[in-house]
């Protein structure tokens, strides 16, 4: 049942994100990258996770921040995983 | 605006589970009524039952009061301004689902009013609110529901939170 209730919740198109491994590559905390775009760090986890879709403005300020296109970051389709990007840079794609 | 007793912790006290914030935002809602009718319909002098009614009536209290301070009462209740994008979103989903199930009950009950003003004389069981008591007990059963119904909301459709490293 808590499912169901956390899906009505969340019910919008899932935009799949790279926020998480950005925020790896900076070695940064949840708090911190949080802290730089002024959201609650439980938000930041949310996002990661993508129980929430960020706002315009929050998306900007994330490209912003990891000086990045915000499609990069931000994409309606999942993100191909590194092992799938090296299998594809070694067969020459 | 909603109560919310602001902690230290400008996040919201936050030491209990998901399903202890469930049961404690959840229960008074189901406990407070249960005692009220069974004040109402404890047989005169008969103390224990009378006891009975109490007892849920103060687990309801103290459920509310552990919810009070809690990071989903934060965002059902906190300041705007202290509140970021994802929470006013929370805040909205929840105030309009409580909305709903506010008015929806209260309409319940207008119509039940309805109902016994016009059938009492002939079914004398239906019970109204007459005397100050019945009255006050439904002001602090409306005040509770208006107070919990955005947190017990939160409470069953909010992922759980992830923790900080």
């Amino acid at each position: 049942m808590y499912n169901v209730l956390v899906y009505i919740n969340v019910m919008t198109d899932k935009i799949y994100n790279r926020i998480g491994m950005l925020r790896a590559e900076k070695g940064l905390s949840r708090k911190a990258l949080a802290d730089a775009v002024a959201v609650n760090y439980q938000t930041i986890g949310y996002l990661e996770r993508g129980d929430y879709n960020p706002s315009l403005e929050l998306a900007l300020k994330l490209a912003d921040f990891f000086d990045l296109p915000v499609e990069m970051i931000f994409s309606r389709r999942p993100f191909p995983t590194l092992s799938e990007q090296l299998a594809k840079l070694q067969q020459g794609g | 605006m909603l109560y919310y007793r602001s902690t230290k912790d400008s996040a919201g006290r936050r030491p209990m589970t998901m399903k202890m914030l469930r049961l404690l935002a959840t229960a008074p809602l189901a406990a407070y009524p249960a005692g009220c009718l069974i004040l109402l319909n404890a047989p005169a002098d008969n103390l224990f039952v009378e006891l009975i009614g109490f007892a849920f009536i103060l687990i309801a209290l103290l459920g509310a009061a552990l919810v009070l301070p809690s990071w989903i009462q934060r965002i059902a209740g906190e300041e705007k301004d202290k509140l970021d994008e994802f929470e006013l979103d929370q805040r909205r989903r929840a105030y309009s689902a409580a909305y709903h199930a506010f008015t929806a009950l209260t309409l319940i009950f207008v119509a039940y009013l309805g109902v016994v003003s016009d059938a009492q004389e002939k079914i004398a069981w239906l019970w109204a609110p007459s005397t100050f008591d019945h009255w006050n007990a439904v002001f602090w059963g409306v005040f509770l529901f208006a107070s919990l119904l955005p947190s017990a909301w939160l409470a069953w459709t909010i992922a759980p939170p992830v923790e900080e490293e």
